[in-house]
């Protein structure tokens, strides 16, 4: 399939955008782009409630580029959302997870598409979604082997590990003593909880 | 006399913004208009047109492409080895996290229910979207540096498509078929490509010496550690988005990779 | 078979940049390919009023800058010069001039926009590198015009600047500040030295560029794989008008008359923290395996006397001499056979400044990144038993204390921002490309928290009389970097090649 590679997925989805204008009498593709600015980043970005998606953009796409004659110009009839997003696993399960951890910020987006569903309902949410994905023909990661788990508690972990190979080299730790704690490390490196999206 | 040269500059400014877009200035002054950048990582999204019956070749490409991952050592000499080559020069290269590649075929742009107008359309669309870190411009340069014939082969069936080499004009290609992009999320925008596979390297190193290093004595366990540290000893690299403590003007500037 | 035919075209063009091009050296600035230091300098900063006036300013100090052309052979080498002139302008002084509007608008965005409006977001100039910070003259944007007196002994620099100060006051030009400098003499009476303040022998590598005319050096040039030797750059890196390495003849200014065989010069003056640095490597150095002068090493990616790590890589004994090579071998080093940094640590001052050959790639992502560097020292050498609190006495910097010493780093290149910028902001203060994630040169990093840097290590095995033994040299993280070089101020200039000065003297671009 070519939307996947080892373990992750890309995904694009390409929305048709709402004619008209929202109650406010603002175009829907600026509203969009509105509830945009206004959405959290970083570990307080809805994203970061799922613990698959490694990289993801929306862009609005008013309009198509034009390289000068003789090329012509071609005109869109509706504009269009682009979603796309670098997660991990299959699709059905991501798409559940976007309908359920990130209700809002899919509501205030997608509300402004056209016939857009909802979030209330899971096979008619996945249904639309479908419709409007678009089959990415080549697909390519540097390290689509690990899951976004595995990727969060590496770089932890390597935190972890240079501030203790620091550490142990200023105290000139005897060798129990380094034995000792680094066995520490690795518990604690086992048992610790995988850091939030977006904070490192 | 002193007004002169500054609103010359001004001018100047705005007419030569040419080597990055709107999106990245506005990124740059803070004033996230348009989010391009995310921590280390930059969002490059650009669609370029195709000729509907060129697409067939790129189709053909990507099946190439594909073909040439697959673990069989090809000749370097013929087509699929220097493919592959394209594909090892590029994971080299490390400053991709991921980037795609979609057709879509000028028929095939969503339609979701009858009351949606058709599109007419005279051309094939090629989205480009790339997840990377650095410089826009010194992606770009580097990609037309190092692999060239790869990029060659994937956009020659695009419309006015110019050489990737010499540089100037292909710049200009990507930069008018860029769009800016609205919203922008990593899950770790303080790691660059080169952070995450350091990490991910450790985390194996780390797991086999765990293992090889249980029931030594404290000195045996000693010698073994400080060989682990050589081994691991460049994937240790300081991840986080660079901050510095700001000065009130330098609070207006957003660094380079925040 | 299309590669197979533009690779062969590829090799036909490399065999023509080294026997055919030849630079217009007349016309060309010495500043810019003259390789030679000079022991004395002043650098000069002048404000133009009068448009006219300034213009028969710079018409009277035209006659007196010299160009690139070789002195003549004594011994079978080229002589020294006794002295070299240059004038650059910024943008504000070729307005000032009045280079009509449609050429300004020609000049790149970076040279226009000056360092200073540059410096947070492009150089990494923060806290104490600051702009809002710098040295006075460089806070205003009064600076139109630089030139250059450099000179082999004091009588004739003295001779020479008193001439062009003579002709800034007879034409009404407003002398604004001379920055005074000269190479260190680091033991009285034994003459000068290449040193900087830290210690550091300084001043080595010049590129070799293509047409220069100066024999090629090992190690300055290019790697090239085909010859299995170095190469000339091409010349288009560093003066407007020749073809560069990416195959391009670089965007240059217009009308061509003006831009060609010119070039651009970064001026930076960069304060240096004496004192931080001799207690970072005396204190790290005790703790460091090897000692002070080896961590010095590690750091800079070259013993103090200039020896490369790469040919020197291990700690000499307990008071034995710094290693030595001889000085055509300064140069002649790669990093292939040190991909990890076991010899030159990944994140060591020149491996940053000039990586060589180890991005891969048949280096093609370093060849655009070179520059030329002119720098001097300023400011008095201070012995090394003088004690830390004196020295930091020394050290202090503010609006009321101007710096003592440091460096007047010159950097000139075709593009600033392909070429100096680049290096300052992704490879001094960021260290990705070597793997080693934010953190940023350990001499001439900007940090306001101390930062770490990690010298790597190495397993040897070695096998003795039958014998196989293993020695392990750790890796060495070092903590508590501190800042030791500091940003005073700085331009950007244009360096016109001397039929372009006269145009510009005699006001002669020609309005479209």
């Amino acid at each position: 399939m070519a939307n996947t590679a080892d373990r992750a997925y890309g995904l694009t989805i390409l929305s048709p955008i709402a004619p008209g204008l929202t109650a406010d009498g603002v175009p829907h593709d600026l509203a969009i782009r509105r509830e945009l600015l206004a959405l959290d980043t970083l570990a307080e970005s809805p994203f970061a409630e799922m613990p698959t998606t490694h990289l993801a953009r929306w862009v609005v796409i008013g309009s198509l580029p034009y390289e000068g004659i003789p090329a012509i110009v071609d005109s869109l009839a509706t504009k269009y959302l682009l979603f796309t997003s670098n997660f991990d696993g299959a699709l059905d399960e991501y798409l559940e997870m976007m309908r359920t951890r990130m209700p809002d910020a899919v509501t205030r987006i997608w509300s402004h598409c056209l016939a857009f569903p909802g979030v209330d309902n899971r096979g008619t949410f996945a249904n639309y979604m479908k419709k409007c994905q678009v089959e990415t023909s080549f697909f390519f990661g540097a390290y689509t082997k690990y899951t976004l788990d595995d990727v969060l508690r590496a770089l932890d972990a390597q935190r972890r590990m240079a501030a203790f190979i620091a550490d142990h080299q200023d105290r000139q730790s005897s060798p129990a003593e380094l034995q000792r704690a680094f066995g520490e490390l690795v518990s604690t490196l086992a048992s610790a909880p995988t850091p939030r999206p977006g904070t490192i | 006399m002193l007004s002169r040269p500054s609103r010359l500059r001004e001018l100047h400014w705005r007419r030569t913004l040419g080597r990055r877009t709107i999106g990245d200035v506005l990124s740059f002054m803070g004033r996230a208009l348009v989010a391009n950048v995310r921590g280390k990582a930059y969002a490059l999204t650009a669609f370029t047109r195709m000729h509907p019956a060129k697409t067939y070749g790129l189709r053909l490409v990507f099946f190439l492409i594909r073909l040439s991952m697959l673990p069989i050592p090809f000749p370097k000499w013929g087509v699929l080895g220097r493919i592959k080559q394209v594909q090892l020069d590029l994971t080299q290269l490390s400053f991709i996290h991921f980037a795609r590649w979609v057709i879509i075929k000028r028929g095939q742009f969503p339609r979701v229910d009858a009351s949606q107008k058709e599109e007419a359309l005279n051309y094939d669309y090629l989205l480009f979207e790339s997840n990377f870190n650095g410089d826009w411009e010194k992606y770009i340069d580097a990609f037309s540096q190092v692999v060239p014939g790869g990029m060659d082969n994937i956009w020659r069936w695009s419309v006015k498509y110019p050489q990737s080499r010499p540089i100037t004009p292909f710049l200009n290609y990507i930069r008018n078929c860029q769009y800016d992009t609205d919203y922008y999320y990593s899950a770790y925008p303080g790691a660059s490509t080169n952070d995450v596979r350091g990490a991910l390297l450790l985390g194996e190193k780390l797991e086999a010496f765990v293992r090889t290093s249980a029931g030594l004595t404290p000195d045996e366990f000693a010698r073994a550690y400080q060989i682990f540290t050589v081994e691991i000893q460049n994937c240790l690299s300081t991840t986080g988005r660079q901050s510095y403590v700001a000065s009130p003007a330098a609070q207006r500037a957003v660094a380079m990779h925040a | 078979m299309r590669t197979l035919i533009l690779d062969s075209i590829e090799e036909l063009q490399v065999s023509q940049r080294e026997r055919e091009i030849t630079l217009d050296l007349p016309d060309i600035q010495s500043f810019i390919l003259y390789p030679v230091g000079f022991p004395y300098a002043r650098f000069s900063f002048f404000s133009i009023g009068d448009a006219a006036r300034g213009r028969a300013f710079i018409g009277a100090v035209a006659d007196m800058v010299s160009d690139a052309t070789l002195p003549a052979l004594v011994d079978g080498k080229p002589a020294r010069k006794p002295h070299e002139v240059s004038v650059a302008f910024t943008y504000g002084g070729l307005a000032a001039l009045e280079i009509p509007d449609h050429s300004l608008r020609t000049f790149p965005a970076e040279f226009a926009q000056g360092m200073r409006a540059r410096a947070r977001e492009f150089l990494a100039d923060r806290g104490a590198n600051d702009p809002a910070q710098w040295e006075r003259l460089w806070r205003s944007d009064r600076v139109d015009v630089w030139v250059a007196v450099q000179a082999n002994d004091m009588d004739e620099l003295t001779r020479l600047q008193d001439r062009v100060i003579d002709l800034a006051q007879s034409n009404g030009v407003e002398i604004l500040e001379t920055q005074e400098s000269a190479a260190l003499e680091t033991t009285p009476g034994a003459g000068f030295t290449s040193k900087e303040h830290f210690g550091y022998t300084d001043g080595i590598g010049d590129p070799d560029i293509a047409g220069s005319g100066w024999p090629r050096i090992r190690g300055r040039g290019k790697w090239d794989e085909k010859r299995n030797d170095w190469v000339s750059l091409a010349a288009g890196e560093f003066v407007l008008g020749y073809r560069d390495e990416a195959g391009e003849l670089p965007r240059a200014p217009l009308p061509v008359g003006l831009s060609r065989n010119g070039s651009f010069m970064v001026y930076r003056k960069l304060h240096q923290n004496v004192a931080a640095f001799r207690a970072f490597i005396r204190s790290e150095g005790e703790k460091f395996p090897g000692g002070s002068e080896y961590l010095a090493a590690k750091l800079m990616g070259r013993w103090r006397n200039g020896t490369p790590l790469l040919a020197a890589p291990d700690a000499p004994a307990a008071g034995a001499p710094l290693p030595e090579v001889a000085s055509s071998e300064l140069t002649n080093f790669r990093y292939s056979n040190d991909p990890e940094g076991t010899r030159c640590p990944m994140g060591a001052h020149v491996r940053r400044a000039n990586p060589r050959d180890s991005l891969g790639f048949h280096g093609v992502l370093v060849d655009q990144r070179r520059i030329v560097r002119r720098g001097m020292p300023y400011g008095a050498w201070i012995p090394e038993s003088t004690p830390l609190d004196e020295v930091a006495a020394l050290d202090r910097v503010d609006e009321d204390h101007a710096s003592q010493h440091g460096v007047i780093f010159m950097a000139v290149n075709a593009s600033i921002e392909r070429q100096f910028e680049f290096v300052q902001r992704e490879w001094m203060n960021y260290g990705n490309d070597f793997r080693q994630g934010n953190d940023r040169d350990p001499i001439t990093g900007t940090r306001d928290t101390p930062e770490r840097m990690v010298i790597q290590g190495a397993v040897e095995t070695r096998s003795v009389d039958g014998r196989v033994t293993t020695t392990v040299r750790p890796p060495h993280v070092c903590r508590g970097l501190e800042q030791f070089a500091v940003t005073r101020g700085g331009a950007y200039f244009f360096l016109p090649g001397l039929t372009a000065l006269r145009l510009i003297a005699a006001g002669r671009i020609e309005p479209a």
